[in-house]
């Protein structure tokens, strides 16, 4: 893709811990598009917050990328160091709003002594510039200006997580990450985040990797689904496709099924009987075999991510 | 005119629990004033947003906590203040299931201890052998088979979808009458979700049991309750069938409530959604005057903030509201 | 945490590997205490002279013969070689033979003629050395009564004979001056017999005879069970001290009331505060206050100065010494307790156990005190020097149990007698080592323990 601000190519993230190497990421491969929004979907343990971190270089250990290359804005970032790193792509073109990040401000410090740190780490500026520069996205998350001199506790759950967002904004980098900014939020308040996320994507012009296990969720503010399932990508297809009903890989459709609607009392819901894969030591041939209604013996060879449809990629023997 | 109902399982009055988080800290007002009845092989969904008191209703009813006031009736008879052994002759009649599968298990028991506890506390069964009859009873209701697997495990080496079945495990080997559930799945894998609640629904069908299913989770809610019951900041604002509270709320916040939630639509990624609410959540210790809903209904008028609290009433048949503007909005 | 698994955290750790080899060892001593020492009364008769007359008095360990240049002899019981009996109508004549050999090159402190006698019995005691020399140590009239046990000292005894025996060998000008009753006969009778033997004695090798001639003038006079004690100038494993007590057997039997001092005291410490940091925690409120104000008053005292004030008026055995001990050591392990325990009460186990109907007593007991298992055993590994150490201080100024044999009280009668001063390093430095290192032991081990002792309050 000519207009990709990132693109992914056989990427492979290992956690190597004492039991052996947990292949947590294993040969993914995807483009973000300039101004697309991508809604990278599965279940705990199926590599997406670990694909996230490695989005930034910042591997959590014992994890290392083993494989693969990640280029931002046109950059390759694997082979760069540390400080450099440092210094070019964390927070000036690509940041990340972590799991959980609005319970990990210290509660010692103020929100601006706290952001200020953020931005003194990335970006060396005067005191009074850094001031105005964090009201400003304050400001942009709805935020008002003395939230500067306010402690963690003193504030919502909302707020707490509109100021982490803000802290990931204010370099304006062409990518975030944001790896389940929700979920831990009241269904309002989650509402009102989506949309503050809404109008910065439009404001900012940013580029967004929105990573959740709740498809609702991922269906309200993406443009495209990427379904994660044992450290690879089983299907990549824009959401109007996932709407009309025609996402094709079984997993993605019985994560469908298994997403409560509001608006229809079922009877039973879906669920996924069995349980994903052990990463330490990945099964051959399709990893979804295990748990699939519909596996039949040709999945015994690991099937291939491969277009279906214009836009649609599944890696399914069924598809297409 | 609806049938004479029958006297409800568990009958909640005016149920508040006001207290000081520090010594001469404000008043938190987490519940101010909740009724409810729960009839018998009845599910209740108490749904709401942090702060609304859901949580400690559910304690409350739990008698983990003492009421500061309201009445508490089960079976017919008050229980709100009992002696010991009433209190322990309750307890098996009323079970809990928490939220953290984790948390709510002594992480040094295995599975076996873990259900034989409330056999030895209420000094069920009449030996070792009974009693392992029952644990492993209970472990095949919950689809956790076979059973021999899983007696010996520490809850570290189970997921949270198997955790919680040892809780509801748990929660069923006294043969309760009523089951009150706080989040139980909110902690779980989306995909696991699912199987859990059919788990639970089923055995609350094959039982008969009560049920008081707490969450924030209007979906799951929808799914798994016959009544629902919208709470705010520690009052009931809506009560009334799951289908009626969710297709035809009347109360905006509730309304407010609905929309939220994401039932996504082609074309919904470009658009700001409308949310029919401004503001956020007051907090318990400084409730609003008048309709305490006021400040963030975008219905409110004058009189809202200055006329008494109102109180539920009726707007459909088995479906209250407690607004008074509710047929012109 | 399980016993097996508080082991194996030790074991990973070399501190927890050593102090684990080192309490081994410690136990062993303690067990095969009988089989280790040669004096196996030492703990009870610790106290009693006539139990230690065998070992010469403040002599160095056995094995410094080795570094040393002139070698010392070692003390030694012989029993005769050769025993006959004449008799002469009534009387009978008892000669009884003992040979010693002698390669040493300086001489024994005594040599202690014993038997058992009855009657009135004269005696006489020659010695008979290598270069043919006999000379008569002693003779004298022994009222043995009915029965008494009889030691003739060739050092006390046999001043005026070895005088006697110097004045044939010396020069005039080296006896001016000599005083019998100042003589040691031991460095005459077996130094050469030289001009300049009392100013430069050389060492007479060779084998010596020693003859006890007793007449035994009625039927029922009677000599028995004879021996000669030779006693030397270095002594045992660990040398003597200035009651003649051997000090290896001294410090073996230390072990067993170190160890017994630090467990019981540690152990009943850390149940008190184990107990006490639970219920405080567990039942908050009114009862908190007023144990934690308990715990305030105990936990600010200074507990040796007391120890030593209580044990110089009261004169405590061990047992109450443990007592008191105990009463302080409690409040260690408190703070720690009570802050785990506080944290484990708001566990949504402990809600859901009481959900299911459960009272305090399975809470506390079946709940809290297992997680707190792993960390009262960590605070007994700390607790034990402690105990250890101040029981020797108070022993050490002479106030501790009289009837029993610690290490503490072995150095303050070290220091009492002189041993700093007079170099009596044998005397000062085992028993030091040894509280040092029983020390060193419980530090390792709760070292290892580290990851126990300090919880980050996580319990889960």
């Amino acid at each position: 893709m000519a207009d990709a601000v990132v693109s992914v190519r056989d990427l492979a993230l290992h956690y190597f811990t004492r039991r052996g190497a947990v292949h947590a990421v294993d040969g993914v491969s995807f483009e973000l598009a300039r101004g697309e929004t991508l809604g990278l979907v599965g279940e705990s343990g199926c590599g997406k917050t670990s694909l996230g971190t490695a989005l930034l270089a910042m591997p959590a250990p014992p994890g290392r990328i083993v494989q693969g290359s990640i280029t931002v804005d046109g950059i390759g970032i694997l082979t760069m160091g540390e400080d450099e790193l440092r210094r070019r792509v964390r927070w000036e073109k690509v940041s990340m709003v972590f799991q959980g990040a609005m319970n990990s401000l210290t509660p010692v410090l103020t929100v601006g002594k706290q952001m200020n740190q953020t931005l003194q780490r990335h970006r060396r500026t005067p005191r009074n510039e850094a001031r105005s520069l964090m009201e400003r996205f304050l400001g942009m998350v709805g935020l008002p200006a003395d939230t500067l001199d306010r402690y963690p506790h003193e504030l919502s759950g909302g707020m707490k997580q509109r100021v982490v967002i803000a802290t990931a904004l204010f370099l304006e980098p062409r990518v975030v990450v944001m790896d389940e900014p929700t979920t831990a939020l009241d269904v309002i308040v989650q509402a009102q985040i989506l949309n503050t996320i809404k109008e910065l994507k439009k404001e900012l012009d940013l580029s967004l990797i929105f990573i959740t296990h709740d498809l609702a969720t991922e269906a309200e503010v993406a443009d495209r689904l990427i379904v994660m399932y044992a450290g690879r990508i089983v299907e990549s297809v824009p959401n109007e496709i996932v709407f009309s009903g025609k996402a094709c890989h079984p997993y993605t459709r019985m994560l469908l099924a298994a997403t409560p609607r509001l608006h229809e009392k079922v009877s039973d819901l879906a669920f996924i009987p069995g349980a994903p894969p052990d990463l330490l030591s990945p099964p051959s041939g399709c990893r979804f075999r295990a748990r699939c209604p519909v596996a039949f013996d040709r999945c015994a060879a690991e099937p291939p991510l491969r277009e279906v449809a214009p836009g649609h990629t599944a890696a399914c023997w069924r598809c297409g | 005119m609806a049938a004479e109902l029958p006297q409800p399982l568990l009958s909640v009055s005016n149920l508040a629990r006001h207290f000081r988080a520090r010594l001469g800290g404000a008043l938190v007002r987490a519940v101010d004033g909740v009724s409810f009845d729960v009839q018998r092989g009845e599910v209740l969904g108490l749904i709401g947003e942090s702060g609304c008191g859901k949580t400690t209703t559910g304690r409350l009813v739990m008698k983990l906590i003492p009421p500061t006031a309201g009445r508490i009736r089960f079976e017919g008879r008050d229980i709100t203040e009992c002696t010991r052994s009433e209190a322990a002759a309750y307890r098996r009649r009323a079970q809990m299931i928490f939220q953290d599968p984790y948390a709510s298990m002594n992480p040094r028991f295995r599975v076996r201890d873990v259900l034989r506890e409330p056999l030895s506390i209420h000094r069920v069964g009449a030996g070792r052998k009974e009693r392992e009859e029952m644990v492993r009873g209970a472990l095949a209701e919950v689809k956790l088979l076979p059973t021999e697997d899983y007696l010996d495990r520490f809850p570290h080496m189970l997921s949270g979808g198997q955790r919680q079945r040892v809780a509801t495990a748990r929660s069923l080997i006294l043969s309760p009458l009523l089951l009150v559930a706080d989040e139980p799945v909110s902690m779980i894998d989306l995909s696991t979700r699912a199987e859990i609640l059919s788990m639970m629904r089923e055995v609350q069908r094959a039982r008969g049991l009560s049920f008081l299913y707490i969450t924030h989770d209007v979906s799951t809610a929808r799914f798994f309750t016959d009544r629902l019951a919208v709470m705010y900041v520690g009052r009931i604002v809506e009560i009334g069938s799951a289908e009626d509270v969710v297709e035809r709320p009347a109360h905006p916040y509730t309304r407010a409530l609905v929309k939220a939630v994401c039932e996504p639509s082609p074309g919904g990624v470009r658009t700001i959604r409308d949310l029919a609410i401004r503001g956020e959540i007051p907090s318990p210790t400084a409730i609003p005057s008048g309709c305490r809903f006021h400040p963030r209904c975008i219905f409110a008028t004058a009189d809202c903030r200055m006329l008494p609290e109102p109180v539920l009433s009726d707007v459909g048949p088995g479906h209250q509201a407690a607004c008074r503007r509710w047929k012109e909005i | 945490m399980s016993g097996s698994e508080i082991a194996r955290t030790v074991l990973r750790e070399p501190a927890g590997i050593a102090g684990f080899l080192l309490l081994a060892l410690f136990l062993a001593g303690a067990i095969f205490e009988r089989r280790l020492i040669s004096f196996p009364q030492t703990d009870s008769r610790w106290h009693d002279i006539t139990y230690w007359d065998t070992e010469p008095a403040n002599a160095p360990p056995a094995w410094t013969n080795a570094f040393a240049r002139q070698k010392s002899p070692v003390s030694i019981v012989l029993r005769p070689t050769r025993s006959t009996e004449e008799t002469s109508g009534e009387t009978r004549l008892s000669t009884i033979v003992f040979t010693y050999q002698y390669d040493y090159d300086l001489p024994p402190r005594d040599l202690v003629a014993r038997f058992r006698g009855v009657g009135d019995i004269p005696a006489a005691l020659t010695l008979t050395r290598p270069d043919g020399q006999e000379i008569t140590l002693d003779q004298e009239q022994i009222a043995a009564g009915s029965g008494t046990d009889v030691r003739i000292s060739v050092d006390k005894s046999a001043g005026q004979a070895a005088f006697g025996f110097l004045q044939g060998v010396e020069t005039q000008d080296a006896m001016a001056g000599v005083d019998p009753d100042q003589l040691r006969p031991t460095s005459v009778l077996f130094a050469r017999a030289v001009p300049g033997m009392l100013a430069h004695p050389q060492a007479l090798r060779g084998a010596y005879t020693v003859t006890l001639l007793a007449v035994l003038p009625t039927r029922q006079a009677q000599v028995s069970a004879p021996a000669l004690l030779v006693t030397g100038r270095v002594s045992g494993l660990l040398g003597t001290d200035g009651s003649k007590r051997d000090l290896w057997s001294g410090v073996i039997a230390g072990i067993k009331w170190a160890l017994l001092i630090g467990f019981l005291t540690a152990f009943v410490s850390v149940a008190i505060g184990v107990a006490w940091g639970v219920t405080a925690a567990y039942f908050g409120g009114a009862l908190n206050w007023v144990m934690q104000r308990i715990f305030e008053i105990f936990s600010n005292q200074p507990v040796l100065p007391l120890l030593i004030v209580i044990s110089a008026i009261f004169k405590p055995s061990i047992w109450f010494l443990i007592l008191i001990m105990s009463l302080f050591f409690w409040t260690g392990p408190v703070k720690t307790v009570y802050a785990m325990a506080l944290s484990i009460r708001e566990e949504t186990y402990i809600e859901a156990s009481r959900a299911l109907g459960a009272g305090s007593w399975r809470l506390i007991f079946r709940h809290m005190i297992p997680l707190l298992i792993p960390y009262a055993f960590a605070s007994m590994a700390l607790s034990v020097p402690g105990a250890v150490v101040y029981e020797s201080t108070v022993s050490l100024l002479g106030l501790g149990d009289a009837t029993i044999v610690t290490w503490g009280q072995i150095l303050h009668d070290a220091f009492t007698g002189g041993a700093v001063l007079g170099g009596l390093w044998w005397w000062v430095v085992p028993p030091g080592l040894m509280i040092a290192l029983m020390g060193m032991t419980f530090s390792f081990i709760g070292f290892a323990m580290d990851r126990i002792l300090h919880p980050k309050l996580r319990t889960r």
